[in-house]
């Protein structure tokens, strides 16, 4: 009786190896992981060099993991039970109420100051460029979700406030320092972070881009941009699920009410769109996304431009990440022509040649406050190495 | 390679398991070469350039062995202890050696490139304890090449100790048993270690990591103290999780392998705790250099002499710095007060106040352990006693993220497992348990990359 019980839990440990490794490797293998947002690892090639230095090992278990039989279900459970044990931070994410923040752990006591001079120096050129050929250059500084909802973090837990004002301050303080005309929309949103953002997303929300373009034509406005306004329209839910970016990092397993938002234009203003050279429906939402990012604009594209043909419009670059989304789906019906650039996925021109290509009549360079002194893709356009 | 990782527990031990098992018990020598192959290639795979060292270390070890047979048996085993410990003192403590005399004497040598291959404190003590015990003709010497490198490679045992010893192991060897009972043992025991290791060990490692990334005079009194105790937790679990783990799937190899650990955090004194503590590197430590010196039957200051030598080298051996060393000094000097002074004081005291004063020191201790430098050790242990900075907001926040594995730390620290081993309700927990916990081990290692054993860097 006791020998059967040894035989049972032998056969029980090695089929489970056995089974867990059979599946791990021969199951159809996923290109990408939807909760993480990423492709996963392929089967690394070795090579005596790779062997040698470890990396073809380290790239091997990289490989497993990514690909592991009943990983998402398993990492599944693991945020329930965390969820379950009342942790307050699950996934290096705070559970602050209905409310998803990132975790900081220790604050930081300092930014890079080495970074902010990079961009503020690749602002001035951009600046600079933009004075050349007759455009106004306007900074829209725009608070992350964290930032403006700082606020709901427990009182134990560190919102990064001290290094990220100070970063914040200095750095609007650098753009001031050159001249570089800047709409601090801190001063807009962070009135009503409720409505503007999302609760577990790290954007703002349709309203929060609304209310950025409102506040924008009116800034243009007092440059002596002259430009229509759309004040006609509707903003309702859609009903879907939506799945933030800091609910992603807890696998959806997070329950929550944050809606994505779809908008009807009182009058809509007909145009042709192409996406990196490529003409492309004309439409600036895609209703058959997969991922609530490619909703507005389709997601994050290299180059994109709408043209309305209305000649006595301004022509409008705006340059930033995935905050210019929802913003350029209503900023174009201000526009003769708007012209979008990602630098994260635009490899052509670097920002100046350009400038001086397009000859725009204004420049947006859109920027989140936390990401602010990044200097990669968007925060030297180009302009580094 | 760790123990903790999905490619070692669905790949490696599944692969190594069907290899060895499919060969018939009656060629233990087959079985044997399969798992040195295994062991070579776990090496390989964790420090690929390096493996020369390990083999080198085996043949040079293997012929000292044979030459103990001779009329020179003496000088050889000096040659082959300088030999040893030369090799040790070139790859983990030449930069040491090089960085103090360049700060002491105002040099400028340069450190060299030189890197530290895995486990080689503890292949290195295991093959020299081998030579010596040749020579003490406590065992004969070992003329199959295969059987010596299986004994200094084998893979449970080979980064991260325990510290097994030849003459435990000699027989088993050539000889040994495989059975279900003790297959399932090994079972148990493997995945007790794997859980102490990953859903314990790696929590306690956020709190001591996330203490230990403040400068000492961020922290206030309970923020230092909880630091210290975190890396308390983190240690135990970490090294004792992984000795069961070693231990389990020796058990599962037909091996077995001496306890490494036993409960050392309900020892009622340093002393005690150190016959609980790593017993295999302090029984090393007692045959092969405190006995040799003359033990305690020589004159009072010879014996403290004798102490202060074995628990300075103790500490070096965990690492080229100084704060290993003080950490050996220290226990070094509470061995000593006990055993001259303090012995009978303690045992009069309640049985309480005598944990409460182990661990305090204990707690101590790990300070010096876990510090990057001297200067930031004694600034810590500062800022446990007299910090006047108001409560750090991690304390709270420590707490209300770890309780639940704090109180399973503390309380698994005690000897609670055995007792409900012993019970009838055990009988049947353990299938759901062991399942239960194997689950929440893959979970957390889905989760986590952070898995490094703390033991490796000797």
């Amino acid at each position: 009786m006791k020998n059967a019980k040894h035989i049972v839990k032998t056969v029980l440990f090695c089929g489970t190896l056995a089974v867990f490794s059979a599946v791990s490797v021969f199951s159809p293998k996923e290109k990408g992981s939807f909760y993480e947002n990423r492709r996963l690892a392929v089967f690394p090639v070795p090579s005596v060099e790779t062997v040698l230095d470890g990396t073809f090992f380290s790239d091997v278990e990289t490989y497993i993991s990514d690909h592991f039989a009943c990983r998402v279900p398993l990492l599944r459970l693991n945020v329930r039970k965390e969820l379950a044990l009342h942790n307050p931070v699950v996934s290096n994410t705070v559970i602050a109420g209905d409310t998803l923040l990132p975790y900081h752990g220790k604050p930081r006591t300092d930014y890079d100051h080495e970074n902010m001079q990079t961009v503020l120096d690749a602002l001035s050129q951009v600046s600079a460029a933009c004075e050349t050929v007759g455009a106004k250059f306007v900074y829209l500084s725009i608070p992350e979700q964290s930032s403006a909802l700082r606020y709901k973090y427990p009182s134990y837990l560190t919102s990064g406030t001290y290094t990220d004002n100070s970063m914040r301050t200095n750095f609007l303080a650098g753009l001031d320092a050159r001249g570089i005309d800047c709409l601090n929309m801190a001063e807009y949103l962070c009135a009503n972070p409720e409505k503007y953002y999302s609760k577990t997303d790290h954007h703002y929300n349709f309203y929060g881009a609304y209310e950025t373009y409102l506040r924008t034509m009116e800034h243009l406005q007092t440059l002596g941009i002259d430009a229509p306004v759309t004040t006609d329209v509707t903003i309702e839910p859609i009903e879907r699920p939506f799945l933030g970016s800091r609910s992603r990092k807890l696998l959806g397993e997070y329950p929550t009410d944050d809606k994505l938002y779809h908008f009807t234009l009182g009058t809509p203003v007909p145009f042709t769109r192409t996406d990196n050279g490529k003409p492309v429906a004309s439409t600036v939402v895609n209703e058959n996304f997969n991922n609530v990012y490619d909703y507005y604009m389709g997601g994050d594209i290299g180059e994109t431009i709408i043209k309305t043909d209305r000649p006595g419009l301004p022509r409008m670059l705006v340059v930033g990440d995935s905050f210019t989304n929802p913003l350029e789906g209503i900023l174009y019906t201000s526009c003769d022509e708007m012209r979008s650039l990602d630098y994260r996925h635009y490899d052509g021109e670097n920002i100046l040649d350009y400038i001086a290509d397009y000859q725009p009549d204004v420049v947006l360079y859109v920027r989140d406050d936390l990401t602010c002194i990044t200097t990669e893709g968007n925060g030297t356009m180009g302009l580094a190495e | 390679m760790v123990f903790s990782s999905l490619i070692f527990l669905f790949f490696f031990l599944p692969a190594a398991l069907f290899c060895y098992y499919i060969v018939p018990q009656k060629f233990i020598r087959v079985r044997n070469a399969v798992l040195l192959l295994f062991s070579l290639f776990f090496y390989f795979y964790g420090e690929p350039r390096l493996i020369g060292m390990l083999i080198f270390s085996i043949l040079m070890n293997y012929l000292f062995g044979l030459s103990m047979r001779s009329t020179y048996r003496k000088p050889l085993l000096i040659l082959c202890v300088i030999a040893n410990l030369s090799l040790l003192g070139v790859f983990k403590y030449l930069n040491f050696f090089i960085s103090t005399a360049d700060s002491l004497l105002g040099l400028s040598i340069p450190v060299t490139g030189i890197v530290m291959p895995i486990g080689i404190s503890f292949y290195t003590f295991q093959a020299l304890s081998y030579v010596i015990d040749v020579y003490r003709r406590e065992v004969p010497p070992q003329h199959d090449l295969f059987s010596l490198a299986l004994y200094v490679s084998m893979f449970p045992q080979l980064i991260a100790g325990p510290i097994v010893r030849y003459h435990n192991v000699n027989v088993q060897l050539a000889v040994r048993k495989h059975s279900f009972a003790q297959f399932s043992e090994g079972i148990s025991r493997f995945l007790f270690g794997l859980s102490k290791k990953v859903l314990l060990s790696n929590v306690f490692a956020q709190i001591a990591d996330g203490v230990f990334k403040y400068a000492p005079n961020e922290l206030s009194a309970a923020g230092a103290w909880m630091g210290a105790i975190g890396y308390t937790l983190q240690i135990y679990f970490d090294f004792s999780g992984y000795s069961d783990m070693a231990i389990g799937l020796g058990k599962i190899f037909g091996f077995e392998f001496l306890e490494n650990f036993n409960y050392p955090y309900i020892s009622k004194s340093v002393t005690e705790f150190w016959r609980r503590w790593h017993i295999s590197l302090s029984t090393w430590f007692r045959d092969y250099v405190y006995i040799p010196l003359g033990d305690n039957r020589c004159s009072p200051a010879r014996h403290i002499f004798n102490l202060l030598a074995v628990w300075t080298l103790t500490g070096f051996w965990h690492g080229a710095n100084w704060t290993f060393m003080a950490w050996g000094l220290y226990f070094g000097v509470l061995l000593i007060l006990e055993k001259k002074f303090l012995a009978g004081w303690i045992t009069r005291l309640p049985s309480v106040l005598q944990h409460l004063y182990a661990l305090f020191f204990i707690v101590i201790g790990w300070v010096f352990f876990r510090s990057d430098s001297m200067g930031l050790a004694v600034q810590y242990l500062g800022s446990m006693f007299t910090s006047t900075v108001p409560l750090n907001r991690f304390v709270i926040e420590y707490l209300l993220r770890f309780w639940p594995y704090l109180l399973f730390g503390v309380v698994l620290s005690a000897p609670v497992f055995p007792r409900l081993k012993s019970t009838r309700i055990w009988r049947v927990l353990e299938f759901p348990v062991l399942a239960v916990l194997f689950t929440l081990c893959l979970m957390r290692l889905l989760a986590s990359s952070y898995n490094p054993f703390i033991y490796f860097r000797f």
